[in-house]
């Protein structure tokens, strides 16, 4: 589903990614932890095409990420959900808005619309708050939204960065629930977290990065 | 495209006093552009009419034939700087003197056809041919005299220049002020969505979906200020150009039909949507990574 091959990503001349190995398969549940700095964030702008690498190649799925002509870029980010580490929620947007933009942007119709949103604002425990703005809800609750807007047009792949950030432990636990029910229901998961204790509870693979190089890759299933 | 337009909707109702700011702008512009637009073609009318005004006129001779009349109207015709004649006989000179002096029955009983001159009137194509057409006629032996008010007919040409000049000079002057008006609120409107744009881009948008909704609100407030400038001058213009010639010209009046409104109003109108869509264009593209 997701393969790395040598990838290279500086900023100036400090490498963010070092020469990154890595396959993931379909329907997997993957860790990605590290330090700060260690270069998750950058993991995932380069499979969104955010960013481009100095060097090496990825794929997703079939699409070679790094020569995909831009008018194709639409396509491959409607593969990938995103929970953005710094949301990238509307401000100005309802909530009930803020998850339906990708299904606006896929082009379906308000009547869908409306019954795919209060499907996942059910599914995130958030029914009866879509008519608030971001600013009315609380950090456990934002990200939530942000997992249902990421899920919303049912992506092959979920990327989540840092998901439990700033959360108190049992709102992060809620957090791990849902993103393991998603990833039961075929989307493969990817999240980035430096929280150790919510690694080793669940039985998952784990990917460590430092400085940008992989230092271990530990399969547990 | 429904959700474009509900997208300019919310981007509009939710920044009114942007878009009011918007709106006022760009419709005092066009309102400027288009007052001067219609001045423009209404003068321009009046000065081509005025141009051909003036005459110069050709006294015969007694014994000048019809045929070498005829002759010397196909010589200055043959130049192709004439726009029209005016040929009166003795009796109609004479018609025309009775008419003028019929109240004075002394000046009526001194004149009879006989003393009056029969006279060719030839009016020119520009004003600046004039000359030329009067030295025709002066080399034909059966002119007895050649009338024009030369100053006259110099200051005048020189007028109608000069306004020519300013007024294209400052018409084009006005259109790229609308152009960058256009462009600067748009490119503003961007800005201040410019988040907004990057998420969508994030999340999968092409360009056009983000495109759209900018797009059509530059062409609501360029469709909305032309209509509403078109309105306003419809009343105005005729004020203002009243004045104008109360100044220059007098009695004559400035002749602006209704069609050079509705096509002063439409080119605003389009005006406002190609303005809109190179600004909004230059402005999105500004915020989109490839
Ligand atoms: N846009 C950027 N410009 C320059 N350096 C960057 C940029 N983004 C990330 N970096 C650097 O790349 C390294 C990896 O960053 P990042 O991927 O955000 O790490 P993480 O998400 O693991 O905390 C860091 O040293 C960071 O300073
Ligand atoms: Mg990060």
């Amino acid at each position: 589903m997701i393969k790395f091959d040598k990838v290279v990503k500086k900023f100036g001349s400090t490498p963010a990614l070092d020469n990154v190995d890595l396959e993931i398969n379909d329907k997997e549940f993957v860790f990605l932890t590290g330090p700060t700095g260690a270069g998750k964030t950058t993991f995932f702008r380069l499979l969104i095409r955010d960013l481009l690498p100095t060097k090496g190649k990825i794929f997703v799925g079939d699409l070679d990420v790094a020569k995909l002509p831009s008018h194709k870029i639409p396509h491959l980010r409607k593969k990938i959900g995103v929970v953005f580490q710094d949301l990238k929620l509307l401000l100005d947007r309802t909530i009930f808005e803020n998850i339906a933009l990708p299904l606006e942007i896929i082009g379906k119709t308000p009547s869908e619309i409306k019954r795919r949103v209060d499907e996942l604002l059910f599914l995130v425990g958030l029914s009866g708050l879509g008519v608030r703005f971001p600013r009315e809800l609380s950090g456990g609750e934002l990200q939530r939204v942000t997992i249902a807007r990421a899920i919303a047009a049912d992506p092959q792949i979920l990327l989540a960065d840092e998901p439990t950030g700033n959360l108190d432990i049992g709102t992060s636990w809620g957090i791990m629930k849902l993103l393991s029910e998603i990833n039961e229901r075929g989307t493969t998961v990817v999240m980035a977290t430096h929280n150790m204790e919510i690694v080793a509870a669940l039985k998952k693979r784990k990917i460590v990065l430092d400085k940008g190089k992989i230092t271990k890759d530990e399969k547990r299933i | 495209m429904k959700s474009a337009f509900n997208a300019t909707w919310r981007h509009i109702r939710r920044s009114p006093y942007q878009a009011a700011a918007a709106i006022i702008t760009m419709t005092s512009t066009f309102l400027v552009v288009m007052m001067f637009a219609l001045i423009f073609l209404g003068s321009t009318l009046l000065l081509s009419h005025l141009e051909s005004l003036p005459q110069v006129t050709a006294f015969f001779r007694d014994e000048a034939k019809q045929e070498n009349i005829d002759a010397l109207k196909q010589q200055l015709e043959a130049s192709g700087k004439a726009a029209s004649f005016k040929f009166v006989s003795k009796d109609e000179a004479l018609n025309i003197y009775r008419e003028q002096n019929k109240n004075d029955k002394l000046l009526l009983e001194l004149v009879t056809a006989e003393i009056l001159p029969a006279s060719l009137e030839v009016s020119a194509l520009k004003v600046g041919d004039l000359p030329e057409l009067a030295e025709i006629m002066k080399q034909s032996s059966i002119v007895e005299d050649v009338v024009f008010a030369r100053d006259v007919v110099d200051k005048l040409a020189k007028f109608i220049e000069g306004t020519r000049v300013i007024t294209t000079a400052l018409a084009i002057l006005l259109f790229v002020s609308l152009v960058f008006t256009t462009l600067f609120i748009i490119s503003l409107r961007v800005f201040v969505h410019k988040d907004e744009i990057e998420t969508m881009r994030l999340l999968g948008a092409g360009r056009w979906k983000i495109f759209w909704p900018f797009l059509l609100e530059g062409i609501f407030y360029g469709v909305f200020s032309a209509t509403f400038s078109g309105i306003v001058s419809f009343f105005v213009t005729p004020l203002v150009a009243s004045f104008y010639q109360d100044i220059f010209l007098g009695v004559l009046t400035l002749p602006i039909p209704v069609v050079v409104y509705l096509i002063v109003v439409g080119s605003g109108i389009l005006l406002g949507i190609l303005a809109s869509f190179i600004g909004g264009y230059i402005a999105v593209n500004r915020y989109i990574k490839a």
